[in-house]
């Protein structure tokens, strides 16, 4: 269970205060599926990171199954983030030195899970995704669709118990799109694994349980 | 855990191949020159400590006129002949500090039908006191050397044991042969017992065979001191005694060829010093470069559940791969040069020289990659300090 309370989160542009999240609190109970809908700017990718502990919030609290993350040492911190969530970002996220297969298994690389004893769920990963003749391929090699599956493929291979995905199918075609959301709920479905979805795209959120907007850091159920 | 580092170290490494290559490079040029320059020094050091200690003196008296030829015979092997009163063995003998002294008579082989080789340097050593050839012969001939048998140094390889050499119309049969020390002075030398010397001196005149020397004349006498007395301190004591004569301490001839050495090779080392400098610079530039540009990229290790010791060891150890490879190939470099050129360097400096023996250069190899691994390391130090405190989200936005 994921718990925000009183969450808050201001930058400093040219010398003025800019709250990018402004007291959000929320409750995401295990397995749930939703989203978050908002315009660019509205802060939802600043809340995404605050849950995902990338980045501290000035004030409040985030709580993942009753432990608060921000009083976890930054090594702790970093073991849940390789254990119990992934990330989708939604720009280009693959590391470019590495190849799909590698990139895929790319948490492995920081765990304690053996990376040959996940090797066999990239390669499922990968044809689920269409991508079964690019394991030994680079990034450059591939186009921005096939980038973005690859990413998610990435998402899925720790089996994480949360995603935080920011705009997951923002280069994906209609009929990807489809795909990648059935996959998503496939997960959810079978393996209980709670989505956090950031979307500007109200088709999309239509897709899952709950839906919130973001308004100038400010969050409100629909 | 650490493998995996390595791996994604190296793969990143292999992919940005003209980078990698540029910092192998400055490591290289830094390891090469430092290890031709410090293979020399210590090829000198090793040569002088082995011909000091198989000369076996602590101190060297020559006529003072002598003293720069003696040097020079010292350490380059030139045939030299100087000579002084044979008396002032016995008056050295008797100079507070003297432990024991020898004294040896320096000849030079007539270019003229007398001897089969001109210009052999020939040292004729007294068998009852000698503490220089005397040594060598007890532990390899087992006996001493007959009055028509001669020793020679290493660096004489024209002749073999076994062979007979024309000495001033004296036959004289090669018996054995040193082992080499480097200095010129031994291992160009031909070791005769003062019985020797005397048949030689016996022939003298005769058959055109004109000897330059006299029974009553001695050309160095070479002191050991007692342990309570420094050999500087003794070697006062016998220029203060005795007039026309100069002692000198064999341990300041280390010391003075260490310096003349360091001074030839001052320019060299100031090259390496700088280059080294360079390297740092150019290893810390790019490496911060690298930071930059990765920013992002380590920001999904660290989404990806990176710790920040992980960015940390990942960029040290791209430095220490590369850094690695930079000191392998340069000390491969440095060494078959120095290989290949050994004879016009060695030249060129005039002083004398041994390779160094296995372990000394296991030494020298390690010196060498540790530098090398250490220029990589602390030029990367600070850029990887920075990549681990980056905040993930900071970073990941770093490309934005």
């Amino acid at each position: 269970m994921i718990h925000v309370e009183h969450l808050n989160k201001a930058y400093s542009i040219d010398g003025k205060q800019f709250k990018a999240v402004d007291d959000v609190s929320l409750t995401i109970e295990q397995g749930e599926f939703l989203s978050i809908l908002g315009h660019s700017g509205s802060g939802k990718t600043t809340l995404l990171n605050l849950i995902g502990g990338l980045t501290k919030p000035n004030t409040g609290t985030v709580r993942i199954d009753g432990q608060d993350i921000w009083q976890l040492s930054d090594s702790k911190l970093s073991e849940l983030r390789n254990e119990k969530m992934n990330f989708i970002f939604q720009f280009s996220s693959l590391i470019p030195t590495l190849s799909v297969v590698d990139n895929v298994l790319l948490p492995a690389t920081f765990g304690k899970a053996k990376k040959a004893d996940l090797y066999a769920t990239a390669v499922e990963l990968l044809e689920m995704m269409g991508l079964a003749n690019k394991l030994r391929a680079y990034p450059s090699q591939l186009s921005g669709g096939q980038q973005r599956r690859v990413a998610i493929c990435r998402a899925f291979i720790n089996e994480p118990a949360i995603v935080l995905a920011d705009e997951p199918t923002g280069d994906l075609d209609e009929e990807t799109e489809s795909e990648v959301i059935s996959l998503f709920r496939s997960f959810n479905e079978t393996k209980k694994t709670t989505f956090l979805i950031v979307t500007h795209s109200s088709d999309l959120a239509a897709k899952t349980d709950r839906q919130f907007r973001m308004t100038a850091g400010r969050l409100e159920l629909l | 855990m650490e493998w995996k580092i390595a791996a994604l170290a190296q793969k990143n490494l292999r992919r940005k191949i003209f980078r990698s290559l540029a910092i192998i490079a400055a490591v290289m040029v830094v390891a090469a020159t430092l290890f031709s320059v410090t293979t020399i020094m210590e090829s000198v050091e090793q040569s002088l400590k082995r011909g000091t200690a198989r000369l076996g003196a602590d101190i060297m008296v020559v006529p003072s006129k002598a003293e720069t030829a003696a040097r020079s015979a010292l350490l380059s092997g030139k045939p030299s002949a100087f000579y002084m009163d044979k008396s002032l063995v016995e008056k050295i003998k008797k100079i507070r500090g003297v432990r024991s002294v020898t004294s040896q008579i320096f000849l030079k082989t007539s270019p003229y039908a007398c001897c089969d080789v001109s210009d052999l340097f020939i040292i004729g050593f007294d068998p009852d006191n000698d503490f220089t050839i005397k040594p060598w012969l007890t532990n390899t001939l087992g006996r001493p050397l007959a009055a028509d048998e001669v020793i020679m140094g290493r660096g004489i390889t024209a002749y073999a044991t076994g062979f007979t050499l024309n000495f001033y119309n004296q036959p004289f049969k090669i018996v054995g042969m040193l082992e080499e020390t480097g200095m010129e002075f031994i291992d160009n030398a031909i070791f005769i017992s003062s019985a020797g010397i005397d048949r030689i001196l016996a022939n003298s005149n005769k058959e055109g065979a004109v000897v330059p020397i006299s029974p009553d004349k001695v050309s160095t006498v070479l002191v050991q001191v007692d342990q309570e007395f420094s050999p500087d301190r003794v070697s006062v004591f016998i220029q203060a005694e005795l007039d026309g004569v100069k002692a000198i301490v064999t341990d300041r001839i280390i010391a003075s060829v260490r310096k003349q050495l360091f001074i030839l090779l001052r320019s060299v080392l100031s090259v390496s010093a700088i280059l080294w400098v360079m390297a740092l610079l150019l290893v810390g530039v790019v490496f911060s470069m690298i930071v930059n540009e990765r920013r992002r990229e380590l920001g999904i290790f660290r989404a990806m559940g990176a710790k920040k010791s992980h960015v940390f060891r990942l960029i040290m150890v791209e430095a220490a791969i590369l850094s690695f490879l930079g000191g392998v190939i340069g000390i491969g470099l440095g060494g078959g040069v120095l290989f290949m050129f050994k004879d016009a360097i060695y030249a060129s400096l005039n002083i004398p020289h041994l390779w160094p023996n296995t372990a000394r250069f296991v030494g020298l190899i390690s010196f060498c990659m540790l530098l090398s691994l250490l220029t990589g390391i602390i030029a990367a130090l600070g850029p990887a300090i920075r990549a681990s405190m980056l905040e993930p989200y900071e970073a990941v936005r770093g490309g934005e």
